[in-house]
Order: structure tokens, then sequence, then C-alpha cells
């Protein structure tokens, strides 16, 4: 990418990547702008391969993995939170449930935004340290 | 350091009490619930005596100015750290800039009616006396000897930014409820003996209400009444955080933390120290059974506390370790 600044920036960085977005989408391997003073030239690797169709709409689903060894205990056994199930949506930074080592319970929290998707552990079931213990479906 | 944006009132910065002053008629203090106090410090490496704020009525927004470890302890009150939910028991970090909101105490199974904050190394408040629990009614210690307001900020005493490895990290505490009672232990105290049969096998086999006039220094119960035959009055008299009073009106009468260092009302009973985080939970309106014991049931209640506390201590302290090594 090459760009001669003659005046005030021709894109923003959110429009940069937009345009760089659409150029993969579409299979456009170069593109040249040029207005008063200013040039801008994206160039993309001619060996790039170019989806025929748009992006599909939702994101795959994420694993949400086990930060610890322990059981498995899910929210709301009065932790002062109401219980969640599948189907339930969730903010990033939401305590789903927690690996339990004795007394000690250590949050397992959403990586991102998203709806619950497939089967909780048991409670009480041992999980090891990076298990996977729901999906949750990205918006 | 913490902003306070806004605070329900009675929210006050308590340890674990001002020790050896009650001959000259200075109480104790100190937190209400002593075990949620503790909790809140463990779950941050803090000694057990580092002041907490105890926070008696909601709501409350608290705005980080910097990164800061925290942890929050007690009753469930709808605790949101930004946009997240956090659950009753809680410790972690709040970025820069963030805000912790807390909304309607006790809500759902969990309930309660008591929450403590607690920051690195304790709220940096001046000790005096040997502590940094508040007398409210002295007005001195804890926070400029108040209760906190809107506009206060506080500090911990450990200001070292808190590491990335810092874990999150919650804890499972002992259920207050028996079904939907709340228990406590209790012996027969001095006068037990001066009171009515009835009254005596009414107060161990009815439950007692909690009253709206219940505060940190007592706590009136609405139940049968305690009557009792002798009507000659007691000289004033040393009492203590447990004891159970009689008045006239023969509704008994908890004596909790900020309560005077003498009474001379009749004394039915003595609520034991481990149970007093119990009676600290209990909203108005709640329903509190006395449970009677002896002095080895009290003194093996209070080895087995003591052997709980070790367990649990000992588990959170491995979990941290466990996780910091993970980070």
């Amino acid at each position: 990418m090459s760009s001669k600044k003659g005046g005030p920036d021709m894109f923003s960085r959110t429009d940069l990547d937009r345009i760089v977005d659409t150029m993969e989408r579409c299979g456009v391997t170069s593109l040249t702008v040029e207005g008063d003073g200013i040039a801008l030239s994206l160039c993309r690797p001619a060996s790039a391969a170019a989806p025929a169709e748009e992006a599909p709409l939702s994101a795959p689903a994420t694993t949400v993995k086990s930060p610890a060894i322990g059981t498995y205990l899910p929210r709301g056994a009065q932790d002062g939170l109401a219980p969640i199930a599948t189907g339930h949506a969730v903010k990033a930074g939401d305590v789903l449930g927690y690996i339990c080592q004795g007394a000690a319970r250590i949050p397992v929290s959403a990586p991102i935004d998203g709806v619950l998707s497939g089967q909780w552990p048991e409670t009480g079931g041992v999980i090891g340290y990076g298990d996977g213990l729901i999906a949750l479906e990205g918006k | 350091m913490i902003e306070l944006q806004f605070i329900a009132p009675m929210a006050t910065v308590q340890d674990l009490g001002r020790d050896g002053y009650w001959a000259q008629g200075l109480g104790r203090a100190g937190a209400m619930d002593a075990l949620a106090h503790r909790v809140a410090n463990c779950l941050l490496g803090n000694d057990e005596g580092a002041a907490t704020l105890e926070i008696q009525m909601t709501p409350a927004t608290f705005k980080f100015t910097e990164r800061t470890a925290f942890a929050l302890v007690g009753a469930s009150c709808s605790a949101k750290l930004g946009e997240r939910s956090l659950p009753r028991v809680w410790a972690g970090v709040a970025e820069a800039e963030a805000t912790l909101t807390l909304g309607t105490m006790g809500t759902g199974d969990a309930n309660g009616a008591r929450t403590y904050l607690a920051l690195k190394g304790g709220i940096d408040v001046p000790e005096v006396l040997g502590s940094r629990s508040t007398q409210l009614r002295e007005a001195f210690g804890g926070f400029e000897g108040r209760m906190l307001k809107a506009g206060d900020q506080l500090r911990p005493r450990d200001r070292a930014a808190p590491p990335s490895s810092t874990p999150e990290i919650s804890v499972s505490l002992p259920p207050l409820w028996d079904g939907s009672e709340i228990t406590v232990r209790a012996l027969p105290s001095a006068e037990y003996d001066s009171f009515d049969a009835d009254a005596r096998a009414a107060f161990w086999s009815e439950g007692y209400t909690v009253s709206a006039m219940s505060n940190r220094q007592g706590f009136r119960l609405d139940g049968p009444e305690l009557s009792r035959s002798a009507t000659a009055e007691l000289r004033s008299h040393g009492i203590y955080p447990g004891i159970v009073q009689v008045p006239g009106n023969g509704q008994p009468i908890i004596q909790l933390a900020d309560c005077a260092t003498m009474g001379g009302y009749p004394k039915i009973a003595a609520v034991i120290e481990q149970d007093l985080w119990r009676i600290a939970q209990a909203k108005a309106g709640q329903l509190i059974r006395f449970q009677r014991v002896d002095l080895d049931g009290a003194a093996d209640a209070a080895a087995q506390a003591q052997a709980e506390w070790s367990a649990l201590s000992r588990d959170i302290e491995a979990a941290i370790e466990q996780q910091k090594g993970w980070a």
C-alpha cells in the first residue's frame, strides 16, 4: 500500500479496513484512488484466494476452555448469580461456571459475547486445564 | 484509588476489631461478618486483620481511577464490574476507569445483608489504638470516624499495580441457611434460670424474627414473650457481642459489634462467636432460631471453625499460586 499525502488523510483507518475487506471478498487485487493532490493505491498478492460468496453471517462456535484443573460447578448455586442454560446469551467476561479446588472456585468467564450451545459438563465432573466446557456461538 | 460516586448510608471501614479497651468503656467494633471479612482479605493475600469496607446498604457505585485488585465477599448484591455480573464472592482486577456497581442486597437464594470490599494490603486509613475499625459512637477510627459518603476516596495500603498474572478467584462459603431459617448456637447466660420455664422452653424451640430496629449495635427480635418472675433490677455489668438481653417487654435483643460495654437487662443466653456472622447476614423479617449448646459444645464449635478456616484459606492460597503459575 502506498499513499502520497498532499492534504488531510484521505481515508480513516476504519475506511481502509473496510476497503481491504471488500477487495478480499470481491477478489479484487488492485485498487487505485486519486483525488486532489492525493493518490492511494492498494494491491493484494495475486495468489490470495478470492471467495466467490459473501463471508458467512455468523462466526463459527468458540469453545470455552477450562482455566484450571478441578471439578465443575455450574453458576447459580448460592453464588448470587442466576443459573444459565444453553440458548442463553452472555457477554464477554460473564461468569459461566466454576472449576473447584476444595473450597476455592476458579471462575470460568465467557471469552466473547455469544449464545451458549452444547452441553455443560456434569456437576462434580473432573476437568483438566484447557478442556472444552461449552460452546459459544459468536454474534 | 477508588472514588465513591454513590453509597447508601452505614458503610464503614472495619477490621477484626479494637480489643483491649473494654474496661475503659470502648467496645470492640469490627466487622459484623468476620468470616466474610477474612475471606475477602485471604482472596487478595492480605493479613486477616487488614481493613475492609463493610457495606450494609446499597446501591453503591465505585470508580477505579487506576488498575486495582479488589475482592467483594458477602451477600449477593447484583454486583457488576462494568457490564460483567460478579458472583457474591469474587476477587480480581478492575482496569483503570472501571466502575463497580452494587444493586439490591440479598437477592435470590444466596440472600444475606452485608458485603465486604477489600483492597490489596487493606484499606489505607490510620491505625488508632491498634485497629482500623470505626467507632461510630465515639467518632474515631476507620475512615475519619464516620460512615462513608459520595466523594470519599479509598486507597489500598499496597499501591503497586497488580501484576497481569493476578487470577480471578471465588470461594464457597458455609451455607447461611438451615432450610429457610438461620440457626445460631448459644450458651445459657447468667440470668437464664431466673426466666420462667415457659420462657426458657420457648427461647430454644420457637424462632424469633429480626425486627427493623436492628443495626450494628444490636438486633431487636420479635417472638414469644420471655417472661421472668424476678422483679429486682440488676446493677449494670459488662456485656459483650453475642449476649441476648431481655428488657421488660420480654422481647430479646442480641448485642452486636457496636454494642455498649455495659448493660443492666437480664441475659438469657450468649450466641457463640462462631455464629455471629450468621446474625450479621440476617435481614429484617428473617427468622433466627437459637440452638442450645454447653461450654464443651461451644469449645468444639470454636475448634471446628478454626479447622474449617485453615482448610479454606489453604485451598484459596493453593488455587491462587496455581493460577499465577499458569498465567
